[in-house]
């Protein structure tokens, strides 16, 4: 993060009127691309039209493809998206691929402005089996014992130490051994 | 310790042989519970506390059994309880199975391993994948690494995987796109080196069509791992 992200919108994943639930409907409704007949910083643009273009159209049916010559102005590309927002490119000095894979990431955008964003995963049912809290899979009994209780309320026994064995071994020691018996 | 004690006393009432009751006074649980079927509710509430806390270590049920069974030889003797699990296990099976096949066992959700990450999921929920995905946009895609289907009632875990006729992942992708410019800044301290990079990654986002069980618990065909495969 730096300064510039300051002011960086940031939400959750999301797409627009629940694409991809009964079929997928591509988000982008039109693109016009704007370019020079002429000019050297339009040269991949043109190139791509001349020969990439007509097949992009066929296999994007429901996108309507502009073109735009205009003269001595570096190309750019806008492209206008389903839920109305509109993205602008400038193209200027683009070569062929470049114009291709651009193109390719417009027509694969859902049209959501870029944002950062805080989860990577969306449901609306976040639980099925319930939520875990401490008394999941404990037994009922606890529900209806009262406190204090002889058994619950004592700490958890967790057995003598290997300390407390040890005295208690070396005790045991001292009491068959008559020579070591106190006095009394 | 006052209900221990009046439990003990009716344990022996229920003339249950000592090799029921280890040498700590814990009772061999299953078995127990068999034939105590029989005695009333408040017996039986007695009974399960005694085995709630003996499974939790009480030092007060250990200290009294020990008294009434300081007498036994130090063994037990464990019944063969092989028979009893394996029709616990035929129980649960099929209740499961019936429930798959009623169809009543309501909205599932899954664990699967997606792009190197593992991700819960269920009907109509949305996952990004980051990074280059060889998928186009409104391709359909089955998820095949299945590690848990889980209900309201019960769990399937594989292991590791679930069998691919067992249950069935479907996700759409709904988005190709790069996610917001990321500022990459290196710096080394006193050493004249400073770069500044910016980046855009690619992400995928995948819509989950359906979470399926299409077949039964335990009923394996004969030859399995060959679903896809052209011999």
């Amino acid at each position: 993060m730096s300064n510039s992200h300051l002011f960086l919108p940031s939400g959750f994943i999301r797409t627009p009127l629940q694409n991809g639930l009964g079929r997928y409907i591509p988000q982008l409704q039109r693109i016009t691309i704007k370019f020079c007949k002429s000019h050297g910083g339009s040269r991949g643009v043109r190139d791509f039209i001349e020969s990439d273009l007509m097949e992009f159209a066929k296999t994007n049916p429901g996108t309507v493809v502009y073109l735009k010559p205009r003269r001595h102005r570096s190309p750019c590309m806008v492209a206008e998206y389903l839920n109305g927002e509109r993205e602008y490119l400038s193209c200027h000095e683009f070569s062929r691929d470049e114009v291709y894979k651009w193109l390719s990431y417009m027509c694969t955008r859902s049209g959501i402005p870029v944002m950062r964003f805080r989860k990577y995963q969306h449901t609306d049912y976040p639980t099925i089996q319930g939520v875990w809290n401490p008394f999941t899979h404990q037994a009922p009994e606890i529900n209806v014992a009262e406190f204090p209780h002889e058994v619950l309320s004592k700490p958890i026994n967790h057995g003598p130490t290997a300390t407390e064995q040890l005295i208690e071994i070396f005790k045991k020691t001292q009491l068959e051994d008559p020579a070591n018996k106190p006095p009394n | 310790m006052a209900l221990m004690r009046s439990l003990l006393s009716k344990l022996s009432l229920l003339q249950i042989s000592p090799k029921y009751l280890r040498p700590n006074g814990i009772v061999n649980s299953i078995f127990s519970s068999r034939n105590i079927l029989q005695v009333e509710t408040n017996e039986k509430y007695a009974i399960r506390t005694l085995r709630s806390a003996a499974f939790n270590n009480y030092e007060g049920v250990k200290l009294n059994a020990a008294q009434q069974t300081s007498a036994q030889p130090q063994q037990e003797v464990l019944e063969n309880q092989h028979d009893f699990e394996l029709a616990v296990t035929k129980e649960t099976i099929t209740k499961v199975n019936n429930q798959i096949e009623a169809n009543s066992h309501g909205r599932l959700f899954a664990v699967i391993h997606f792009a190197g990450k593992q991700r819960r999921v269920t009907d109509g929920d949305l996952i990004m994948v980051e990074g280059t995905h060889p998928t186009n946009v409104g391709d359909i895609i089955r998820a095949e690494k299945v590690l848990l289907v889980g209900s309201r009632d019960f769990t399937l875990l594989g292991r590791p995987l679930l069998r691919p006729d067992l249950v069935r992942v479907e996700a759409t992708v709904v988005e190709k796109s790069l996610t917001h410019t990321k500022t990459i800044f290196r710096n080394r301290r006193r050493k004249n080196y400073m770069r500044i990079n910016f980046c855009r990654n690619h992400f995928s986002i995948l819509r989950i069509n359906c979470v399926r069980l299409e077949g039964l618990v335990d009923q394996r065909p004969e030859v399995e791992g060959v679903d896809g495969r052209i011999f």
